[in-house]
């Protein structure tokens, strides 16, 4: 298995000798806010996820990714196809690299976006002024993971931090809390239940209406949280969600508060 | 007239058939209100408890975690009754006592599953963040103050009972092995004994949790190492052992035999009696004694803390079950049948590989974590009624008995005991009755998905 960190071993290089050696299997990449995952089947991309994102758009917002850590499982199948196998493909990502390298974003994803201090007499495009609008109070990544794609949304959000329209802080208390799995029963889905007292920390941090975005091994969701007493280290899933998210009672996984879009 | 003459029949009544007949009907009633729980929910009972035992040491809410109250309670029920009682009622109403008492354990299922509902349900947190909880709790909150008197009345009967079925009696069962086995005086086994139970109630729940988790699972190695290889020796007999206890269930006849030398004839009234009996008194469900431990879990719902009692239930059917099999199959009970139940036993032992000093290990660690875990129930009695300030007097009292115990001589104190652990089944039958609703709605509730809303504090 090969593994390591983008930061030392570039996803471009990566991706050139996978591709060159015709290997098959899936590159999974561990962003702290979400997990990505490229598939190759003899050498080709033919699938990619990156939290929401599926195919091409997965792929603009994974070769985005300044540091990470990745890992290789070599053999291991797509779970479907979402890119065409083809040469035209590969131009494309090609591409999406060399647009990527004009890009000037801070490397945390995770740092929040506010107002800027300054605003500079530029007119702005309806684009640009519906990143504006979207934009504050939310982590670098949520905004990538939004629309629009990727690509575009980097290049406006990167004008955006240049002018002072948008300004970075970081999010301060804001780190994965590790909770277990509870199994709850009834009809209840897409709901996390969390214990009172993390419930009212989470609303501390985050001003207004939140979600909780759920990492298991593989896949990520983003929940609707409800506070319960007694439940202290736990994280209350509904069955309709344990089955989705391919988890069980016991299992660990990561859980944070995300302002709600 | 002395006191064990009027002990007498009232002890003959809390363990008569009348008693054993509200038993059954309070367990029916009770698998009635939460829909046979005890099997229309045994897969999620197992998932919920044995599935999640990885999750052991994780706490939330409450004293201790739901698998060490769960071990505090199988503590105390898996104790010399599962081994020597289970072999007495096979000599009193033969194999097909063994139907009655699965029958027995299958309804007294949902009581178990009950108690420990309601204990969670109605359970009083401190500002220190110590609980309470129980029977004793239960009437008083949810039968209202006008019941006050009953909890109050449950709560003497395990305070004083703890002395006799949970301390003299087992106390006793120890001293007795030691020294017939390994020649321990029993001045020396007492003197271990209160050492051990006064650091062990010294601690408190934790402590006592703590023990329960270590204990339970010696407990059962012990008794699989010595029940293994007995049923292995007699594998051949099982099928018939198995059939005998179907086909003598309702009556058994056979030729001279038995402990007398004289033919077997039992009726269906000693085989109701010998197995209804031992499926009710070997797991304390309708007794209200496990609630005391499941009050103390940290759960989020109190139907989930249910589920460990349905297991709790499985794990001593399993036990008394196998120590049944293996004796009905070994043919020893025809020889001892109306006989001397240790002696029956001690036989049985005696074609083990490790032979009878097994036996004594076995009867020693069992009475051990019994006593461990009734100390702590009947302190709970005594601080319901006397409140916090009683705690360290009646520990260091336990103490003193469990060093007396082994040296016997209290045998009217151990018979009026015993009536008082039968009694505290009519305080907990009544409460158990009267909030089989409430029992009903909250696994409803649970299996909704809702949270659950304790009762408001008065």
């Amino acid at each position: 298995m090969l593994s390591g960190n983008l930061a030392e071993f570039p996803l471009l290089r990566l991706l050139e000798v996978l591709m060159g050696a015709t290997r098959g299997g899936a590159l999974f990449i561990q962003h702290p806010l979400f997990l990505g995952a490229i598939y190759l089947q003899n050498g080709y991309l033919v699938h990619a996820e990156a939290g929401p994102l599926k195919g091409l758009e997965a792929t603009e917002l994974l070769i985005g990714v300044p540091a990470a850590p990745f890992r290789f499982e070599a053999n291991r199948p797509a779970p479907s196809q979402s890119i065409e196998p083809s040469l035209s493909t590969h131009q494309l990502i090609l591409h999406q690299f060399e647009a990527w390298r004009e890009i000037r974003l801070p490397e945390d994803w995770g740092l929040t976006l506010r107002g800027g201090s300054s605003q500079p007499r530029v007119q702005l495009s309806p684009l640009e002024l519906r990143v504006l609008a979207q934009a504050e109070g939310k982590r670098i990544a949520q905004v990538l993971m939004g629309h629009p794609p990727p690509l575009e949304a980097a290049q406006v959000l990167a004008k955006l931090l240049k002018l002072g329209f948008l300004g970075v802080q970081p999010q301060p208390g804001i780190s994965p809390e590790t909770l277990v799995v509870l199994s709850l029963y009834g009809k209840g889905e897409g709901v996390a239940v969390v214990d009172e007292e993390l419930f009212e920390r989470w609303q501390a941090l985050v001003p207004g209406p939140f979600r909780v975005r759920v990492r298991t091994h593989r896949l990520e969701a983003s929940l609707h949280p409800e506070a319960r007493p007694h439940m202290q280290g736990r994280l209350g899933l509904f069955e309709t969600d344990l089955r989705r998210l391919q988890l069980s009672r016991g299992v660990w996984v990561e859980a944070w508060p995300e302002p709600q879009t | 007239m002395d006191l064990l003459a009027l002990n007498e029949p009232i002890n003959q009544a809390v363990y008569g058939p009348g008693m054993m007949l509200v038993f059954i009907l309070v367990g029916l009633y009770l698998s009635l209100r939460t829909g046979f729980i005890q099997f229309s929910r045994l897969g999620v009972a197992l998932r919920e408890t044995l599935g999640a035992i990885r999750e052991r040491s994780l706490s939330f809410g409450g004293q201790i975690t739901p698998f060490q109250a769960a071990m505090v309670a199988l503590s105390a029920t898996v104790g010399t009754g599962h081994l020597v009682g289970m072999v007495g009622a096979v000599l009193l109403g033969g194999p097909g006592a063994v139907l009655w008492m699965w029958v027995a354990y299958l309804v007294g299922m949902a009581t178990k599953f009950a108690e420990a509902v309601l204990a969670v349900h109605f359970r009083r947190q401190y500002t220190d963040g110590s609980v309470m909880g129980g029977p004793m709790l239960y009437i008083r909150y949810g039968l209202g103050g006008r019941m006050a008197w009953l909890a109050a009345l449950f709560a003497f009967f395990t305070a004083a009972a703890a002395f006799g079925i949970g301390n003299l009696a087992q106390a006793g069962a120890v001293g007795n092995a030691l020294l017939q086995e390994f020649g321990v005086p029993p001045a020396i086994t007492g003197l271990l004994l209160a050492l051990l139970i006064g650091v062990l109630l010294g601690g408190g729940i934790r402590r006592v949790a703590w023990f329960a988790q270590l204990i339970v699972p010696i407990k059962l190695a012990l008794f699989l190492l010595g029940a293994l290889p007995l049923l292995v020796l007699h594998i051949g007999q099982v099928p018939a052992a198995l059939a005998l206890i179907f086909s003598s269930a309702l009556s058994f006849q056979a030729a001279a035999s038995g402990a007398t030398g004289a033919a077997i004839a039992i009726g269906l009234t000693e085989i109701l009696k010998a197995g209804v009996g031992r499926g009710i008194f070997a797991n304390e469900a309708g007794l209200g004694s496990a609630a005391i431990a499941h009050a103390q879990a940290q759960v989020d719902h109190p139907v989930r803390q249910g589920f460990w009692g349905l297991t709790e239930m499985l794990v001593s059917l399993f036990v008394t079950t196998l120590t049944a099999l293996t004796f009905i199959a070994s043919g020893l009970w025809e020889r001892f049948f109306g006989g001397d139940r240790v002696e029956a036993i001690r036989h049985l032992f005696a074609e083990h590989p490790l032979g009878v000093p097994l036996l004594a290990l076995m009867l020693a660690v069992f009475a051990l974590g019994t006593m461990a875990s009734w100390g702590f129930y009947g302190e709970e009695g005594a601080a319901y009624l006397f409140g916090e300030g009683v705690r360290w007097p009646y520990r260091l009292t336990f103490v003193a008995f469990a060093f007396v115990g082994p040296l016997g001589g209290l045998a009217t104190l151990t018979a009026v005991a015993d009536t008082l652990n039968g009694l505290m089944a009519i305080p907990n039958l009544i409460a158990l009755l009267a909030l089989g609703g409430l029992v009903g709605r909250l696994v409803r509730e649970f299996f909704q998905g809702l949270p659950w809303q304790p009762p408001q504090e008065d």
